[in-house]
């Protein structure tokens, strides 16, 4: 194994990251304000892939133009989802909400076999995205760079949005303590929709990087991905945004070494090291790498 | 300024409240006074709309508030200072301030508010650039009470704000309280402390089980046989 | 927060579970070795039933995987096989006798491929079935018709020990995985000239796996040698482990990607556009659209091992895609469409040598002795002791969204 092997090994695992990391903060966010896994989280990121390639095909619009539309349907797809299946079940037991995220998921996942088949679709980027560029001793697409980029745009307009804004101040008022973000005047139903329409836009974002470098696209593509980020939430202390992007590039990377580094025949259970090593992290730090040790006093 | 007609909240198949009724005239300081469990709380809640009532009405200046949902309450005006402070620990005392003026835009009464707050509570001043976690209980009751008075409410709730606190915090706390209560402020108080509450308020009801069952001036029933006995611990 | 672990521990287990199952799935299915004078199917069952009264209809049963990820490959081939029959009523029926045609869906699932045979054989009363492209199916349907006498003929299963395994109730309409694989290598020695080869293996399939070994044993005996195995599981989208690990080794000068139809065209656009350059060639498996995801880079020195190809201009071939395409629409999919349309030719062929005595038992006992027929996909012969027809594999290009015909490799 030489070191340019390893190097390209890292660099998938952060383009790999990226995406999970656009995903990871969705969940992140989401369970911060309702304490809700929502696994239909990875569904939208499907869902606005399936939107950009329908718009493509139907209207012939340009890419950017689609891209901006299919983000704005997955938004309202989150919006609706949030409405109709978690919005009356907020006082209920998290199981209860979890089962109905379950639910959600199932439902997406079936609505989308009905319009478009179970069958793979190719996802046709313009050409420029797909060149592999020789950098040095390595080969890297177009699209990778897209993907950095925008994970870190979004990251950082997220962070602003967090930080400066209004809404951004209501949602860590919201995460911190949503009884007491209700006393001081904050309408929690615009924060938690805020907060559902930030998370699907990214998760569509998530989707068309993702789509895009494998070019295709199935009704549960974002089932294994969505599940890994989910997890790379745990592993940076749920709740946690900073953490839960850290955790993604730690499980990106991890998972493109375990499939590079060990004997070949290994290199199909690198799902299996995500979760196995998901589980070993909980033991020892249960909340998570970075979430607080303290058992909390909420 | 505050009537609640025949209030009734279940949760589950159990009534919590159970058709009460009581007023809280303008620039009054009123007490809510009961033993744990009597049904305080939820009537608090009840008023700043954090959970759903069974029946009955809450009526704020005249308008029917019942059915408005927390964020309106507050813009009315009727701020609650909630049981076990809910402070944001991870925050700054200052950005808890600032949480607290969520609604209020002018930037300049934000400042005059904080002011306001930290001369109330010199102590908060001292520590506004700490995170409100490393607060001590009676620091973290001021830093509620300055935070609740980030936009000016009208009706101050307060849900057991002596509860942890030091006999000589729970002075301090109380004093400040009175003078709010002098300035205007009209203050709605729950107390399982039911001396400091008589002491304090000009008017106080007894809750127990879901219902009022004693009501008239703090001064009366300070020398009640029944309030002596079941909440004084006879000689005080 | 002690639920939320509680929640998390279930459903990590759940997780855990079902990515060790899929990784496991082809586990145990040993490639089974290559029979070399045809398989002898193991006596079973004699169903001999009363024979079909004058003028009563032929059941006909049909499985095949049209929802799951086998339907691009099976759904051709189930609607090939419906054509045959209706060209085989239009014409007067076998005998007398109009076929009654009752087909269900197995969803890519070996208990529903089993649950439809069953209820062909109990509920709808069918006295011979075919259908099904992939061997693993074939197990599972083949063990219930085998059970009750009833004969089964694959349309395009090809994992040669199938009739041994099932019994002598199974036909096969396919070539065997290991003529197809052998056909590979011998035409990637002799006619590309290749002397290293690189191996990816879908480990999750025996097809996969079995049609690899067989590849990797004929190259190795033909002198050549393999430079790096590795593997894949059905459905995996990122290669990029697979891709690099194989450019760090070092381009071999053949890629033999035994993965599955669905996985063919994204394996050939990560390896092209991550720069591997080398030949790529698969068997009947990549006989389906390699061109969706991959684009022109399908286009770059692919090659397939297939049944048949739409270019070779004998009458036979060229009337089964007019007819085709008349019926459907659109030209045949891939080759399984072909081997769905041989299959009930097979079948019709032993029901017609049945005369008037037409039961289960008298089908699978002609079927033995069907000799020369001239179908779509190759001349078919059976044989008591072969139950697996021997069969000419065609060699073929990916050339401009379509399979061009190159050779015909023995």
């Amino acid at each position: 194994m030489t070191l340019t092997y390893f190097l390209t090994m890292l660099i998938s695992g952060l383009r790999l990251g990226s995406v999970y990391a656009l995903i990871a903060v969705g969940y992140a966010m989401v369970y911060g304000i309702l304490r809700l896994i929502n696994f239909a989280h990875g569904d939208i990121m499907t869902l606005g892939v399936y939107f950009m390639i329908a718009l493509m095909i139907s209207l012939g619009l340009p890419f950017w133009a689609t891209m901006i539309i299919s983000v704005i349907l997955s938004i309202a797809v989150g919006l609706i989802m949030e409405r109709c299946a978690y919005r009356p079940l907020r006082s209920a037991a998290e199981e209860t909400v979890l089962i109905s995220s379950l639910a959600v998921s199932t439902i997406l996942q079936n609505l989308m076999t009905m319009i478009w088949t179970a069958q793979r679709m190719p996802v046709k980027l313009p050409a420029w995205l797909s060149v592999a560029n020789r950098i040095g001793p390595f080969t890297i697409k177009t699209i990778s760079f897209v993907t950095f980029g925008v994970t870190a745009a979004a990251l950082i307009i997220l962070t602003i949005i967090i930080r400066k804004t209004r809404i951004g101040v209501a949602m860590r008022a919201c995460s911190e303590n949503r009884k007491a973000a209700m006393l001081m005047g904050i309408n929690i139903n615009r924060v938690i929709m805020f907060t559902f329409a930030v998370g699907s836009a990214l998760a569509a974002l998530a989707g068309f990087m993702m789509s895009g470098d494998y070019g295709t696209v199935y009704p549960t593509l974002g089932f294994t991905p969505s599940l890994k980020a989910f997890c790379a939430a745990v592993i940076g202390g749920i709740g946690s945004l900073g953490g839960s992007v850290l955790g993604a590039f730690i499980i990106g990377i991890a998972e493109m070494l375990f499939a590079g580094l060990v004997p070949t025949n290994l290199t199909n259970y690198r799902d299996a090291f995500v979760f196995a090593a998901m589980i070993v992290i909980l033991l020892f730090r249960p909340n998570g790498i970075f979430g607080k040790q303290e058992g909390g006093r909420s | 300024m505050l009537e609640i007609r025949d209030l009734k909240v279940r949760y589950g198949g159990i009534t919590a409240v159970d058709g009460i009724s009581l007023t809280v005239n303008d620039h009054e300081a009123v007490s809510l006074i009961g033993a744990n469990g009597a049904g305080k709380t939820t009537t608090l809640h009840a008023i700043s709309s954090l959970l759903k009532i069974a029946s009955g009405k809450i009526f704020f200046d005249g308008v029917d508030i019942t059915s408005l949902p927390a964020d309106k309450i507050v813009q009315m005006g009727i701020v609650q200072v909630p049981e076990g402070r809910q402070v944001f620990t991870k925050l700054s005392v200052e950005d808890n301030l600032k949480m607290g003026a969520y609604l209020e835009r002018d930037k300049a009464k934000i400042k005059a508010n904080m002011e306001f707050g930290m001369n109330l509570f010199p102590i908060i001043r001292e520590r506004r650039k700490q995170t409100a976690g490393t607060l001590s209980g009676g620091e973290q009751q001021m830093l509620a009470i300055c935070r609740a008075l980030m936009t000016s409410p009208k009706l101050l709730l307060l849900d057991e704000p002596s509860m942890g606190l030091s006999p000589l915090m729970t002075q301090e706390v109380f004093k400040v309280l009175r003078t709010l209560n002098e300035q205007g402020t009209t203050i709605f108080l729950i107390e399982q402390n039911a001396y400091e509450a008589l002491e304090f308020t000009d008017r106080a009801y007894i809750m127990e089980s879901g219902r009022i069952t004693l009501e008239g001036r703090s001064a009366d029933l300070l020398n009640d046989e029944r309030v002596r006995d079941a909440y004084l611990g006879g000689d005080v | 927060m002690t639920k939320l672990t509680k929640i998390l521990a279930l459903v990590l287990a759940l997780v855990l579970a079902l990515s060790l199952a899929a990784c496991g799935a082809g586990g145990g299915n040993e490639p089974a070795p290559a029979p070399d004078d045809g398989s002898a199917p193991e006596q079973a069952a004699e169903n001999t039933g009363t024979p079909l009264a004058e003028g009563e209809d032929i059941v006909v049963g049909g499985i095949f995987n049209v929802t799951g990820f086998q339907s691009p490959i099976d759904a051709p081939a189930q609607q090939a096989f419906a054509l045959a029959i209706k060209q085989i009523n239009e014409n007067g029926g076998i005998n007398g006798h109009m076929l009654k045609y009752v087909t269900y869906d197995g969803q890519t699932d070996q208990t529903v491929c089993a649950n439809n045979a069953t209820q062909l054989i109990n509920t709808d009363g069918a006295i011979v079935i075919g259908g099904l492209s992939d061997s693993d199916y074939a197990y599972a349907a083949g063990a219930v018709a085998q059970a009750a006498g009833i004969p089964i003929v694959f349309s395009g299963a090809t994992t040669p020990d199938i009739p041994e395994v099932n019994g002598n109730c199974s036909f096969m309409t396919a070539f065997g995985d290991n003529v197809c694989a052998e056909a590979a290598a011998s035409y990637a020695y002799e006619e590309l000239g290749a002397r290293t080869a690189y191996v990816m293996i879908d480990n999750a399939m025996s097809y996969t796996t079995n049609l690899a070994q067989y590849f990797i044993d004929k190259f190795e005996e033909l002198g050549g040698e393999i430079v790096l195995t590795d593997y894949s599981t059905t459905g995996d989208l990122d290669y990029s482990a697979q891709v690099q690990r194989y450019l760090a080794n070092g381009e071999a000068d053949i890629m033999f990607m035994s993965t599955g139809p669905d996985d063919a065209s994204t394996v050939i656009q990560q390896f092209r556009q991550a720069g591997a350059t080398a030949p790529m060639m698969s068997g009947d498996g990549w006989d389906s659209d390699l061109w969706g995801v991959a684009g022109d880079l399908a286009n770059q020195d692919v090659y397939v091992a297939t049944h048949y190809a739409t270019s070779d201009d004998s009458p036979i071939v060229q009337n089964f895609i007019a007819d085709y395409t008349e019926e459907y629409g659109y030209p045949p999919e891939n080759a399984f469409a072909a081997l769905g349309y041989d299959c009930m030719m097979v079948i019709a062929k032993a029901i017609e040598m049945c005369g008037d005595d037409i039961t289960p038992a008298n089908i699978r006992d002609n079927l033995e002795h069907i000799q020369g027929l001239e179908c779509v996909t190759g001349t078919i012969s059976y044989t008591p002791d072969n139950h697996v027809p021997a069969k000419t594999v065609v060699i073929t290009q990916a050339v401009d969204g379509a399979l061009s015909f190159l050779k015909n490799q023995a």
